[in-house]
């Protein structure tokens, strides 16, 4: 009952480092394999030591990684859908390269570059953006929808970047939780219990060195077993809760008054216009006005600055936050943005929120107080945003509640992301020596970061045929129609549909989707509901579906071709790039552990093919200049590569050609030699340039330059929904140029109060489980899949409270049905997990289960679904999901 | 000599299950099997909504100084090391249980050859560890250790809660922990002596409105808004229902909320025994 000893003592070890591939959390690896010289096994993924990120820490997600490459279940081959069957049907042949590469050309000859949508997830975004940009721009194609963005990224970090200015697409902030000594979280259990293990490290660091934990959830969540104080707050009135909080420490004055003066536009004066709206007062310079409390005079600042300290003149001033009686500009009675965003609020008071919130305002008065007094305190931004009409503001109300205890960029209280910083920096200076900045994605951070993204995807004169994406054709069509329509709808699904059904016209014509390209993102499985990706995959309309990916997924069970891709730890990448949200600037890349086990290809040589297919060979001359304007890879260099790579005969070229010029670009910036710079990368998978202390004394934003906002200032008053207001006739409250209270939605314009549940009548509330990321297919992983199965009543249970559960006569368990009571052909069955866990009114689930493409064979039929339950609605700003904007009713089976 | 030991804060354990994948990589447990040398527990306590606590509770082999597998290994395969780590010898365990039904913590599971078969699918077969069937358990990583790493859970842990501990040596800071009490091991009154030591959870206060609506008894803590007459709120002035002024902390002297005790220390691992 013996087997021979392996030959495991006989083979050495090797470490290579990469980035891991589960999160945008982005942490460093280190991969150890053992090899014999021919052949080489991955057999420990590890946290990199070397990193300042994560601290040479992984989670589960990470630990199991190399089972995602080992996966049986792997796509190895290119496949085509067999002639005769559906899409979604899993009638898949296998093929070579060439053949898949000419089925798509000739499924896709009548298909105009407009027809063509690209679908990505955060692999493209964040890996490959220069390729994915510049493959829109290349081939003309304006329509990317990408994933999360409307379950997180625009919807939170945008309401977070409105007030810091910070946007960047992924990460921006990361707080110093290791010097904090108060903590909390609202309606986030993304960055401890979905396990940003840069947020966890900092945050148990923190703990132990007893700062005080206070979690607002409905739910027991991971997050809020760690609390001090659990919030067990109702769904959807978080906005009430924080507002309350704001109103407190603004008019009990309990706010640093020195940074709120200094370094926000707090004291800047502000009047209604004859609309009624809110306009801040500039002079035709753009120059704010503030009262000065020295010489009690209204005075002008500058229109950027990071600082209040100074008048346009160069005089000292005090600016006030709340005007002595009577000041007036130009004859009109104004006010301080302060005031006016005190006013606002002011009807938002504890005793208000309790009703909504259902917690007592004495402890939402004292959390206030505690908040404001224990210093350093931290809101945490949210790892994650959306379903709820009003969590933008939310957001939005959390950096302001950040700002008005001076917690921006400051020990203990948020610190800006190293590269997001730099790129601030950088185009600071830029501006100072009036220099235009060349290479956008490369040198671009903040709001002008954003301008730019939306203007690509916006303006018809971006492209040659004259039209912007098929999401803004459809605001168009919608506003002229007087139907609601999305104001900034970059990346997100809205319009889809219809213009894959032929709804959308754009100057008297159809404008239609025919063919996808899905890469590396699951929207059957991760949009809302499942079935509109269906219909849409499956639409005669639709001539081509191409899926790149690992591992099959529900999504790639609706391709015609599906483009098996390598996995990380498989690939040299092509990019360098910055250290994830680290608060240290550094630069970091990947280097493969093993060659690909299959046969597999790299995204950039795949881009690179679909141009000449979408394009042809002048297609493939523009990428490359494109990718040189966008990012500053030189195209001569990367021409000359590839062509010395494919002498070679190197199995992906392209990768391996931009691979070498990221590297001579990298080590070029950071005044390096290519060799010693690749030599540090090889060797600790991390090049560190400065830490946290010494960019916090060179470039803190707002202490020491001015943050990407409009003005520079952190804003109350927001510039970027002022911009937004401008270009649109919306006077939805999403829109306020300042903070404004409004209801989640669940119960359409009424606020939580007004109406009590009916007996079986729950709210619906989700959230991820620490072992599968969104939108991927990691419940398949052997591992993690053991730890969901050793866990399966928890993770995959629909959590119900016992006083609820009973009258239902439901025990764990027992079989379940949830019904959408919007729309009652939403609904999706399951198992009972009756806990005093979750806050009675509610049901929860975890998204991560539910998989049903059976090529899975971990993951299918474990667990049921969210977005068979889930309807489809978005906010009006970026089409943010409402997911949780309904109520169920939950039915024993 | 050192002598080795583990200490885990259950304040900071996540429930992330970091551990336990790591643990199945580098050890190459049958996890199909759901056999794992460590598992993270996510447990249920308090009957009442005000009491629900949620505690994530790592377990795994003690290493106890006076281990019952030890005693009770009848081929003398089980052994405790000078350096406190107790293993078994492969080649002398014959796969009787014994030690399986003496340890009181549930450390130790069957390793049969159907794990093995599959063993090698999973792991790779030139890079097995183990290739006998018999019996296994978390040794501390001990290959890890003899090269100066940490073992594979402590490693990764990403709430640090899970620490490695020299006790031989007092200026090891986690040693310095142990030895100021904060932290007990499990079940020690069955003279195991385990070298597992957790600092215990600090109880936590739940907030949610516990009141009556117009007379009427709330339900479990949901509150009945509305009604006849609109939104009338009247809360209960009974201490009984105002369970979450009990705990609050006064973590700032100034506060005028600072007259309320210190948030107390429970002991779940006493419970949990």
């Amino acid at each position: 009952l013996m087997f021979a000893d392996s030959k495991r003592k006989q083979m050495k070890e090797k470490l290579d480092y990469t980035i891991c591939n589960f999160c945008s959390s982005l942490c460093n690896i280190e991969i150890r394999s053992l090899t014999d010289g021919e052949t080489s096994r991955i057999v420990k993924l590890e946290g990199n030591p070397h990193s300042t990120l994560n601290r040479g820490r992984a989670c589960a997600r990470g630990q199991s990684g190399l089972f995602q490459t080992y996966d049986t279940d792997r796509l190895k081959t290119p496949m085509i859908r067999v002639e005769g069957s559906k899409r979604g049907e899993m009638a898949f042949r296998k093929a070579t390269w060439e053949e898949v590469y000419e089925y798509i050309a000739k499924n896709t000859k009548e298909v105009k570059p407009w027809e063509w949508t690209t679908v990505g997830g955060w692999t493209n975004c964040v890996f490959y953006m220069n390729w994915a940009v510049a493959f829109s721009m290349a081939n003309q194609i304006p329509n990317i929808v990408a994933s999360p963005m409307q379950h997180c990224v625009t919807t939170g970090h945008l309401g977070t970047d409105a007030v810091t200015g910070n946007f960047n697409i992924h990460d921006e902030i990361l707080p110093d939780f290791d010097n904090a000594r108060y903590i909390m979280y609202i309606a986030n259990n993304g960055s401890m219990g979905a396990v940003s293990t840069a947020r966890v490290v900092r945050a148990a660091e923190g703990i132990q060195r007893g700062a005080k934990i206070v979690v607002l959830d409905p739910r027991l969540s991971e997050t809020a077993a760690k609390a001090d104080e659990w919030v067990r707050i109702r769904p959807g009135t978080d906005l009430d809760f924080a507002m309350a909080m704001m109103n407190e420490i603004m008019s009990k004055d309990y706010y640093d008054k020195s940074f709120c003066t200094k370094h926000t536009n707090l004291p800047f004066l502000i009047e209604k216009d004859a609309e009624g709206e809110w306009q801040i007062i500039r002079d035709e310079n753009g120059n704010f006005s503030v009262y000065d409390e020295v010489t009690a005079s209204v005075q002008k600042v500058k229109s950027h600055d990071n600082a209040n300290e100074l008048d346009i003149n160069g005089q000292r001033i005090i600016p006030a936050l709340r005007l002595p009686e009577g000041v007036m500009v130009k004859g009109k009675a104004v006010q301080t943005v302060f005031e006016a965003q005190l006013d606002e609020i002011k009807h938002v008071t504890p005793e208000f929120a309790a009703k909504t919130t259902t917690i007592p305002a004495e402890d939402i008065v004292r959390i206030a107080y505690e908040y404001s007094h224990i210093k350093p305190a931290i809101i945490d931004p949210g790892w994650m945003g959306a379903r709820y009409n009003n969590v933008q503001m939310l957001r939005r109300t959390q950096a302001m509640l950040q700002a008005l205890i001076g917690g921006i960029d400051s020990k203990g209280g948020w610190i800006n992301a190293a590269e997001v910083r730099h790129k601030v920096h950088t185009t600071h200076e830029a501006r100072m020596k009036g220099e235009k900045q060349l290479h956008p994605l490369a040198t671009t951070a903040g709001m002008p970061f954003a301008e730019m993204v939306v203007d690509v995807f916006s303006n018809p004169k971006n492209f040659n045929h004259g039209k912007p994406a098929w999401a803004y054709a459809f605001a168009e069509q919608q506003k002229a129609a007087g139907k609601p329509w999305v104001s900034l709808p970059v990346m997100a699904d809205t319009g889809l549909f219809e213009s894959v059904r032929g709804e959308v016209e754009y100057k008297g014509e159809k404008y239609l989707t025919k063919a996808f390209f899905i890469n590396g993102a699951n929207p059957v499985h991760h949009y809302f509901p499942d079935s509109y990706w269906k219909e849409m995959l499956n639409h005669e309309n639709v001539s081509c579906v191409v899926c790149m990916d690992v591992l099959p997924s529900d999504t790639t069970a609706y391709a015609d071709v599906i483009l098996p891709n390598s996995t990380y730890l498989e690939r040299d990448e092509p990019g360098v790039y910055g250290n994830g949200v680290n608060q240290d600037l550094g630069l970091t890349t990947r280097f493969k552990a093993i060659d690909p086990l299959y046969d597999t290809q790299e995204v950039t040589d795949v881009m690179f093919k679909m141009t000449e297919i979408i394009s042809g060979k002048a297609g493939v001359e523009a990428y490359y200049q494109t990718i040189d304007n966008l990012a500053g890879l030189s195209a001569e260099k990367a021409k000359k590569y590839v062509a010395e790579e494919q002498a070679k005969g190197t199995a992906a070229p392209i990768a391996a050609a931009y691979r070498r010029v990221s590297m001579e670009h990298a080590a070029h910036e950071v005044g390096e030699t290519p060799e010693t710079f690749e030599k540090v990368l090889r060797e600790k998978g991390v090049y560190y340039i400065k830490t946290m202390d010494e960019l916090l004394e060179e470039a803190a934003m707002p202490q020491k330059m001015p943050v990407p906002t409009k003005s520079g200032r952190i804003e109350f008053y927001s510039g970027l929904f002022e911009m937004i207001r401008g270009n649109s006739t919306t006077r939805a409250p999403n829109f306020g140029v300042l903070a404004t209270h409004f209801p989640s939605g669940i119960l359409g314009e009424k606020v939580l109060q007004d109406r009590m549940l009916g007996d079986g009548e729950f709210y619906f509330t989700y959230g991820k489980s620490p072992t599968v990321s969104h939108g991927s297919t990691n419940a398949n992983n052997p591992v993690l899949s053991a730890i969901n199965t050793f866990k399966e009543d928890i993770y995959t249970g629909i959590w119900i409270n016992p006083t609820r559960a009973d009258k239902l006569n439901i025990k764990t368990g027992d079989k379940i049905k949830i019904t959408n009571l919007e729309d009652e052909s939403l609904n999706v069955d399951g198992k009972a997990y009756v806990t005093n866990q979750v806050q009675p009114e509610s049901v929860f689930m975890y998204s991560s289960f539910g998989t049903e493409n059976a090529a899975l064979s971990r993951a299918v039929g474990f667990g049921s679904a969210i977005n068979k339950v889930i309807g489809y609605k978005v906010d009006p700003v970026v089409a943010g999901f409402r997911s949780q904007e309904f109520t169920i009713k939950v039915e024993k089976v | 000599m050192a002598h080795y030991a583990m200490l885990i804060d259950l304040n900071t354990c996540t429930g992330c299950n970091a551990c336990m994948a790591a643990c199945a990589v580098e050890n190459q447990t049958p996890f199909w099997s759901d056999k794992w040398r460590t598992q993270v527990h996510d447990i249920s306590k308090g009957k009442s909504d005000e009491d629900a606590m949620r505690v994530f509770f790592p377990r795994l082999c003690n290493h106890c100084d006076n281990p019952p597998c030890v005693t009770v290994c009848p081929t003398g395969a089980t052994y405790k090391m000078d350096n406190g780590i107790v293993d078994v010898d492969d080649d002398m365990c014959m796969g009787c249980q014994a030690c399986t039904l003496a340890c009181p913590y549930d450390a130790r599971y069957a390793l049969d050859y159907d794990d093995n078969t599959e063993k090698k699918a999973v792991f790779g077969e030139e890079t097995l560890k183990k290739t006998r069937p018999g019996v296994d358990k978390c040794n501390f990583c001990r290959d890890r250790v003899e090269d100066n790493r940490l073992p594979a859970c402590v490693e990764t842990c990403v709430g640090n809660a899970r620490q490695f501990a020299d006790l031989d040596n007092p200026n090891d800071p986690v040693t310095q922990i142990i030895n100021s009490g904060i932290a007990e091991p499990l079940m020690a009154h069955l003279g195991t002596k385990p070298n597992v030591y957790y600092i215990p959870v600090k109880k936590q206060t739940v907030h949610f409105e516990r009141g009556t609506f117009n007379g009427q008894k709330s339900e479990g803590g949901l509150h009945p808004m509305g009604g006849e007459n609109g939104t009338t709120f009247e809360r209960k002035q009974n201490e009984d229902m105002h369970g979450h002024t009990e705990h609050h902390a006064a973590f700032d002297a100034n506060s005028p909320f600072a007259n309320t005790p210190n948030a107390q220390i429970t002991d779940l691992l006493r419970e949990e025994a």
